[in-house]
């Protein structure tokens, strides 16, 4: 099994500054690349009545976004992970030795914006709020462990 | 009206893009969609305080013993695992944008169809070291794992420092000669979880307090029933309320004085409802990070009267359910029971003249019936014909 999955590095060197923000919506999209011209069909405000939710139409429905910042101390990334047998490039011959991937950034976020349909995503209900609002912490209690703890 | 302008302005932009790069003409849609990429990107959430030189790599999960990936950062020796985030029910409509911020951004904007997010949380490597140290059926992973003892060799490597001083706080060290030996201790390993158990439950989430604190000591509310139906369950609830009264001293639970129809059976107390946050947050942690074997070892070296109290309240909180649904549903069958047993007499007996009335109706002739609806006064009977002249 270890062979199947590659040590993948992390690559963010060449791609750090790029910002983008995730958007996820509350509809399957059968498509995964990239779309071009967005401005045309998203563009999401500020809602008036309240500073901290978006407002978007996207094809004709009213949407309504929860941004959520990522927890302290942590970031988010865009990232593609290259399997050795498919990179030919010169430069990494030797990282292909042993079944060595690379995880490479393509951008960062720092925020995730949950759309609902005409309703503010909610904590106990959604599991991407809730994980991230919540689980980051419930697992920093778990497995944080200082010295005196070891001793 | 935004959305109509906007819509204006996507057709000119587009319009230009075709006649720009001399896309196909063919195309009926404004807008051509560029391929799929075949190698779908992913969203992490990653620490910060990762390096560059972080790993990522696949190890025996301890609990489950299959390979599960885990990012490793080895200048600072530190762990962090994954968890894929995605829509609890897999028909869940999801999916990811990504558009970028500012305008002049170089990165296009762009779907993924999957919506999963994978978030990677800090954990702590003594987990990794429990299926080796404590369970019998065990060969040392970290020798005969590829990924590890890479992991390991990486020059200025802090993973076996951190590994070690793991190793120390549920172990036994012994000097012989050069060479350090290490006893596992269970009783140093039970400390290191309960600690673990008392820091979670410390920090319990709202959504982990309401589903397995607030529901799980929540007492039935008593004598609700006596006041929207009629006076004979009132008498129901007078007697169940003195029992509740009676069971409240036992405990260190405090009982408001207030009306009892109104007030839950009984309350839990601060102390209760410590141990059950700690309780809840043991077994979550046992299920989730140990090998089954050594949580069910753990669980019973515990001692027994750890949680007493707790299993004491929860032992008459299911008795007090117990009664809240047997009176319940007395009272619903109880009372319909009655009132159903009158109705079905009532019932019967109308469907019983109906029915004689049905034989009747089909045992008269057609000629019978006309006649019956003749009107008879004035004639002489049939009868009168044959009676013997006066």
């Amino acid at each position: 099994m270890s062979k199947s999955q590659p040590i993948l590095h992390l690559d963010s060197a060449s791609s750090s500054h790029k910002k983008t923000t995730a958007h996820l919506l509350p509809c399957k999209i059968h498509h995964t690349g990239p779309v071009e011209p967005t401005q045309s069909f998203w563009d999401p405000r500020t809602s008036e009545s309240s500073s901290d939710t978006k407002e978007a139409y996207f094809r004709g429905r009213k949407l309504k976004g929860k941004p959520l910042a990522l927890p302290e101390g942590y970031k988010g990334v865009v990232a593609v992970s290259s399997l050795p047998d498919q990179n030919g490039d010169a430069d990494v011959i030797d990282l292909e030795k042993d079944g060595h991937g690379k995880l490479e950034v393509q951008a960062e976020f720092d925020e995730v914006v949950v759309w609902g349909h005409e309703s503010l995503a909610d904590a106990a209900a959604d599991g991407y709020v809730r994980s991230l609002e919540e689980w980051v912490g419930v697992a920093g209690a778990i497995h944080s462990f200082d010295d005196a703890d070891s001793k | 009206m935004a959305r109509t302008r906007s819509k204006g302005g996507a057709a000119s932009t587009s319009a230009d893009k075709t006649t720009s790069t001399t896309a196909k003409s063919a195309s009926t849609s404004a807008y051509t969609l560029p391929a799929e990429s075949s190698n779908p990107p992913k969203l992490f959430v990653l620490p910060k305080d990762a390096s560059s030189s972080a790993r990522i790599i696949t190890l025996e999960n301890p609990r489950y013993g299959k390979p599960t990936r885990y990012l490793v950062c080895p200048e600072n020796g530190s762990f962090y695992e994954f968890t894929k985030i995605a829509p609890p029910n897999k028909s869940t409509p999801r999916s990811w944008l990504l558009s970028s911020t500012e305008k002049a951004s170089i990165l296009e904007s762009q779907t993924i169809q999957s919506p999963e997010l994978y978030l990677a949380t800090p954990y702590d490597p003594l987990f990794l070291l429990l299926p080796a140290l404590f369970t019998s059926s065990s060969n040392l992973i970290p020798n005969t794992d590829r990924h590890f003892s890479e992991i390991l060799t990486l020059p200025n490597s802090q993973v076996e420092k951190a590994l070690e001083s793991r190793l120390v706080s549920v172990c036994d060290c012994v000097e012989l000669s050069d060479d350090k030996m290490y006893r596992p201790n269970d009783s140093k390993l039970s400390s290191v979880i309960l600690s673990k158990a008392r820091k979670m439950a410390e920090n319990l989430p709202p959504s982990m307090e309401e589903k397995f604190i607030k529901k799980a000591l929540e007492a039935p509310v008593m004598g609700i029933d006596s006041v929207s139906s009629e006076t004979q369950s009132t008498t129901n609830s007078t007697s169940t309320a003195p029992s509740a009264i009676s069971t409240a001293p036992t405990t260190p639970s405090t009982s408001p004085p207030s009306e009892p129809t109104f007030a839950p059976a009984i309350t839990a107390s601060p102390a209760i409802v410590s141990l059950q946050r700690l309780r809840t947050s043991l077994n979550f942690i046992l299920s989730s990070y140990l090998p089954p074997s050594l949580s069910k070892a753990l669980q019973s070296s515990l001692p027994s009267d750890t949680f007493a109290p707790l299993e004491e309240y929860l032992s008459q909180l299911s008795k007090l359910r117990a009664e809240a649904a047997a009176s319940r549903s007395n009272d619903i069958n109880g009372g319909k029971r009655a009132r159903d047993e009158e109705d079905d007499e009532r019932l019967e007996k109308k469907r019983k003249m109906e029915q004689e009335d049905k034989v009747k109706k089909a045992n008269t002739s057609r000629g019978v019936k006309q006649l019956a609806k003749v009107d008879t006064k004035g004639m002489m009977k049939l009868s009168a014909f044959f009676k013997k002249k006066a």
